[in-house]
């Protein structure tokens, strides 16, 4: 094959007696964009560990990296020898510089060149034809600006291997098509490109060859173009699936239940009104930063808005915090699951129980264990929350396990069960099946339908249009904080409502 | 695009570090008429170059995300280990003096950086730990007796002035352009504000942690060395309990600077007026004959005042109305 | 297998494992330990850390750190001497004003920490700054004499002329606090705000006053451990209570309290302190140096928090 940049052999990982990579072989060629897929716990990210040097293989693999045997990778090594990571997490300093982050590994000697650390840091961004104030400190940036950052890290390294993990999770469209530009521009130079992504319409837009791993296993590697949307699904899940349209049977009521009437909070957004009609799902889509989750935030008590009113089930209610909020019926399922959601080091009972705990006492006012328990336990049953794990955990029963050790599909039923527990009115889920596995996804797409069929009303935000297009019965779409369109979802088209997005909203990155 | 608006912004708690010490300094001038003469200012510099240089290495240790609370044991033992050269050798080789002490200072403070560094146990309780035993085997070994009566050459130096300054005085300023250049002209510089800003992404490029954490701890315990060769110089004798409690005063000094306890943003030139400020209050207190014991409580103000004020500055940017999210004390632990 | 794990996970027993070695170890090396009456000295000798240390782990586990409680209890001898001595108030008078003003200075706490959501840290260095400033502005920097003999009975009384009464008052406030904390609804919040304060907040639970109340905890803690103290040594002096502050971290974390907030237990806490005082008093009763048993118990500190580091990365 023609020239080889990395290739990986037979390489397997067991984490205390599980297999979460077996005898997976993969090559990258330079300048193409190779997408890795698979469902969560596939084992993508501990390969890609492996590769960064962050991660020990098992004995018995090997990686070549540019025709040489590497060894005992670190992370130091690995990035000398020409393979950088870019996380999801992007991974840059937030208290340096613009030209700092990118030149940081740059500058060898002891001493640092301030101006030759700026030449370094422009010629960078040069290749990439991207425009970035070097002096602004990185925190100050927008995260989509961030990832550009990142990406000119990985090009001053003179990385022959750029590794992308879920590049656009925080990103608007506006910023995707952009950094499929610099895509274009880095593969240009001879570069290979792992992506890694949960959207399949991104991967058919970049990837020149794709891979899929399921359960640790390398299951097909082909050219992109030998591979349609149902194919990779069910290469992925190894099981028929289908992103069906899920809408009510029965007819959407004219009773509305939830209102919210001209709310304004600057600078985020600005004369919101909505209605939401029994047994419907509302869609908030636009891109990342048009105000979706603040408005959300502002419902939810979480921010106080400038001025505006709500009403549920047509009584007007003033919110004035979460704890207020959660009080009149208002739940919401925080957009970042690991940073706003989940109780890390506690137990699924303790994170399940953590909003509902007046409902778990006991006589004389103290946590009932027992009470916990049952609650954990009835929503592990219903909502099917399967813990993958290893024996010796399993003894202690899915409602003990700490959180940490769950699957992102999993950790999100808990926070569902967090929610259900309180009985909503009004429920917003941001996000909610943002980096989960297919058939997880599913599952919450029907709980949400379910949701909406017993008379609560789902205020649903995603970027993701194909799922805000299938399971919404109405759209709204934000753009710079405001409202500019209301359809009804059987009208929409995905490239219709990205245009209204867009609208006016200009390419202002770069 | 640097307008002064910008430096302004970035510089908000020097400046107003600097108008509150001018703002006192305007009062205490009323007050009394001995403070607004060039002796009596030069001796509030004279007078805070220990701690001023101790704060120094402070906040290199909160940059990192760390803190130690150890160095007023490591002071002592400084302290202890000089004036017993100068005993031995009747003071005729201060260089060597320092040099022995700066030497003892690393070692202390690179047990701290190793303990942290290796074994990923949280600083705070580390120092603890090496405080108690480091304050123990001091007061073991000597028995709790001073070494006094020490004589030399090596006695005059602390206080040797050049023009109205001590000599004490020339090597804070020495300590803080050296930092400075250690910390903005050098890769390990470079490395102590990387791994203060982002520990998990200074990893995955390879910046060694442990390293930065050993090499600040060291700084901390040279400095240690330092002024506590200077604190023996200038006193003449040494005490096994030397510099206890002196942690919380340096901690106060870096944070009144400016320095932010998660890591990551250093400020020198504000940890240098935060010691001064400390200094000053002193000094007004004894000009303005308040008794010795309401000295405490005029610190304990000055401190709560900054960091309310500083909390507003930080709640100040989120303009619409957002209530902040943060809380106490390293709160996103999410891995 | 699994249960020798399990039980060598336990912190809690494997910390008392280690106070029964203790305890047997220094029954057999000294004649003087092993007798009731030290041993009631022991249970004395244990209160005023454990109080301390119950009003730190609260701070501790809600993700902070209350520094200020040493000047907190400092100040509250020094009010009660005052009071009590020149001022010649009635104890019961005196007791009440002095919970009070500690409670407001728990609130200040609270209230920096939780409602302008200074860091902890540093909120109380400054708080601690203040509390001595005002104990040693009334005290005039010297201890206060305070000679009320009804008052005497709160740390020097025994009960059937064997157990102190002291000791009644730490196993009272220490069951109180177990229960508050691992059981009430306050308590767990604690442990969630510790875990994360931004998770906390979007599930609705209320940072401010419950950091408020953690404070106000911590606060009256240190109004008890001042009590102690004011009537053990029959004054009040504003820097009386400072070398607990450390200690009390120092016991909360080897009690298996974590450091960063949200995990660990009342009870490991004052096992902890147990611990601490059996090797002080121990030591004591063979003879050894007061300076040999900081290095033993730092020792011991950073020895447990190694292998528990170590025991971490295997698994």
């Amino acid at each position: 094959m023609e020239n080889v940049i990395l290739e990986v052999k037979n390489l397997s990982k067991t984490y205390s007696g599980i297999t979460v990579l077996n005898e997976v072989s993969f090559d990258l060629r330079a300048g193409e964009v190779h997408a890795l897929v698979g469902e969560n716990g596939a084992g993508k990210s501990t390969m890609i560990k492996i590769i960064a040097g962050v991660e020990k293989p098992d004995e018995g693999g090997e990686i070549y990296i540019n025709g040489s045997r590497a060894t005992r990778l670190t992370a130091a090594k690995s990035i000398q020898m020409g393979v950088t990571v870019i996380y999801q997490d992007i991974s840059l300093f937030p208290n340096l510089t613009v030209a700092e982050n990118i030149s940081i590994e740059k500058n060898k000697s002891m001493i640092v060149n301030r101006s030759e650390m700026k030449r370094i840091a422009q010629e960078a961004l040069d290749t990439m034809g991207v425009k970035l104030d070097l002096d602004a400190k990185l925190g100050d940036i927008s995260i989509g600006k961030q990832q550009l950052v990142a990406i000119a890290r990985a090009i001053t390294f003179k990385s022959k291997v750029i590794v992308m993990d879920e590049p656009t999770a925080a990103l608007s469209s506006a910023e995707v098509d952009m950094l499929y530009n610099i895509i274009r521009a880095v593969k240009a130079q001879g570069i290979g490109i792992i992506y890694i992504s949960h959207k399949l319409d991104e991967i058919f837009t970049v990837a020149d060859r794709i891979s899929i791993l399921r359960d640790g296993k390398m299951v097909a590697c082909d050219d992109a173009s030998a591979f349609d949307n149902q194919k990779l699904i069910n290469l992925m899940v190894g099981r028929e699936l289908r992103f069906i349209p899920m809408r009510n049977e029965e007819e959407a009521s004219d009773e509305t239940i939830f209102e919210v009437r001209n709310m304004t909070c600057e600078p985020f957004f600005r004369n919101v009104s909505f209605q939401l009609k029994k047994h419907e799902i509302l869609g908030l889509t636009g891109l990342v930063g048009a105000g979706r989750s603040e408005l959300a935030h502002a419902i939810f008590g979480l921010m106080k808005p400038h001025s505006g009113e709500i009403f549920i089930h047509g009584e007007k209610v003033v919110v004035k915090s979460p704890e207020d909020a959660i009080l009149k019926g208002i739940g919401y399922l925080p957009e970042d699951r690991r940073k706003q959601g989940l109780f890390h080091g506690h137990s699924m009972t303790c994170n399940i129980s953590a909003v509902t705990l007046s409902k778990h006492l006991n006589r004389i006012k103290l946590i009932s264990r027992k009470k916990e328990l049952k609650t954990a336990s009835d929503y592990i049953n219903k909502l099917s929350i399967r813990p993958n794990l290893p024996s010796t955990m399993s003894t202690l029963g899915p409602a003990s396990i700490n959180v940490e050790n769950m699957s992102g599909g999993n950790q999100q039923k808990a926070l569902f069960s967090r929610w259900l527990e309180t009985g909503p009115k009004v429920l917003i889920v941001d996000e909610p099946t943002c980096g989960i596995d297919v058939g997880a996804k599913l599952e919450i797409h029907k709980l949400l339908r379910q949701l909406a069929k017993n008379g609560v009303a789902v205020i649903l935000i995603s970027s993701d249009l194909p799922e805000i297009l299938a399971i919404s019965d109405r759209i709204l779409v934000m753009c710079k904080g405001t409202v500019v369109d209301e359809t009804v979802a059987g009208e929409a088209t995905q490239e219709g409502v990205l245009e209204k997005g867009l609208m006016g909203s200009g390419r202002e990155i770069g | 695009m640097t307008t002064f608006k910008s430096v302004a912004k970035s510089k908000t708690r020097e400046i107003i570090l600097i108008a509150v010490i001018i703002a006192i300094g305007i009062v205490v001038s009323f007050l009394s008429e001995s403070f607004l003469n060039l002796r009596n200012l030069t001796n509030i510099l004279n007078n805070n170059a220990i701690i001023g240089i101790m704060a120094i290495g402070m906040m290199i240790i909160i940059v990192t995300g760390n803190i130690d609370v150890s160095v007023g044991a490591q002071f002592a033992v400084c302290a202890m280990v000089s004036a017993a050269y100068v005993k031995m050798t009747g003071g005729t080789n201060p260089l060597l003096t320092f040099l022995i002490s700066i030497l003892t200072g690393i070692v202390l403070g690179m047990i701290n950086g190793f303990f942290v560094a290796k074994f990923n146990i949280p600083a705070i309780v580390v120092t603890l730990g090496t405080l108690s035993i480091i304050r123990g085997a001091l007061l073991l070994i000597t028995n709790g007796k001073w070494i006094s009566d020490l004589k030399g050459p090596f006695i005059k130096i602390a206080n040797y002035r050049v023009g109205t300054l001590t000599f004490s005085v020339y090597v804070w300023f020495l300590v803080i352009i050296v930092t400075y250049l250690i910390l903005y002209r050098t890769r390990t510089g470079r490395n102590i504000v990387a791994v203060g800003g982002n520990k998990n992404a200074a990893e995955r490029i390879g910046i060694s942690q442990s390293s930065v954490y050993m090499f600040s701890f060291g700084y901390m315990g040279a400095l240690s060395g330092i002024a506590s060769t200077l604190y023996v110089s200038k006193l003449a004798i040494a005490q096994p309990t030397a510099g206890m409690g002196i942690e919380m005063k340096l901690i106060a000094a870096a944070v009144l600077g400016g320095t932010v306890f998660s890591g990551g943003i250093a400020s020198i030139f504000g940890t240098f007026l935060g010691s001064l400020l400390f200094g000053l209050i002193e000094n007004a207190l004894v000009l303005t004959k308040v008794p010795v014991y309401w000295q405490s409580l005029a610190t304990g103000v000055v401190l709560i005042a900054a960091v309310v004020s500083s909390a507003y500055q930080a709640g100040g940017l989120h303009a619409g109305g957002k209530r902040s999210v943060k809380g106490g004390r390293q709160n996103d632990k999410t891995k | 297998m699994t249960k020798l794990n399990k039980i060598a996970n336990n912190n809690e027993l494997t910390l008392t494992f280690f106070a029964l070695l203790l305890f047997i170890g220094f029954s057999f090396a000294s004649p003087y330990f092993f007798r009731l009456g030290n041993l009631m000295q022991v249970t004395a000798q244990l209160v005023e850390l454990g109080l301390m240390t119950l009003a730190m782990s609260a701070s501790i586990i809600s993700g902070g750190m209350d520094l200020s409680i040493g000047a907190m209890t400092s100040l509250c001898t020094v009010l009660l001497a005052t009071f009590m001595g020149s001022m010649e108030m009635p104890m019961g008078t005196a007791i009440l004003m002095t919970l009070a003003i500690s409670m407001l200075c728990g609130m200040l706490n609270g209230f920096l920490c939780g409602y302008l959501k200074i860091n902890s840290m540093l909120a109380t260095l400054g708080t601690q700054a203040l509390f001595t400033g005002l104990g040693l502005v009334i005290s005039k920097g010297v201890t206060i004499q305070c000679l009320n003999e009804r008052f005497f009975f709160f740390g020097q009384g025994r009960i059937g002329g064997q157990l102190p009464f002291q000791t009644v008052i730490l196993i009272v406030t220490a069951v109180f606090s177990i229960i508050l904390i691992s059981k009430s609804k306050w308590g767990r919040h604690v442990y969630l705000i510790g875990s994360s304060s931004k998770v906390a907040q979007f599930a609705g639970i209320n940072y401010e006053w419950n950091i408020m109340l953690v404070y106000v905890f911590s606060a009256i803690m240190s109004f008890i451990c001042a009590i102690v103290i004011t009537s053990r040594i029959s004054g009040g002096r504003a820097d009386v209570a400072d070398p607990l502050v450390l200690q009390s971290v120092s016991a909360a974390v080897f009690g298996g309290i974590s450091i960063t907030g949200g995990a660990g237990n009342i009870t490991g806490a004052i096992i902890g302190v147990i611990v601490f005082t059996l090797v002080s008093n121990g030591m004591n009763m063979m003879g050894a140096s007061q300076f040999l048993q900081q290095i033993i118990i730092g020792s011991i500190l950073l020895l447990v928090l190694m292998l528990r580091q170590i025991a971490k990365k295997r698994q």
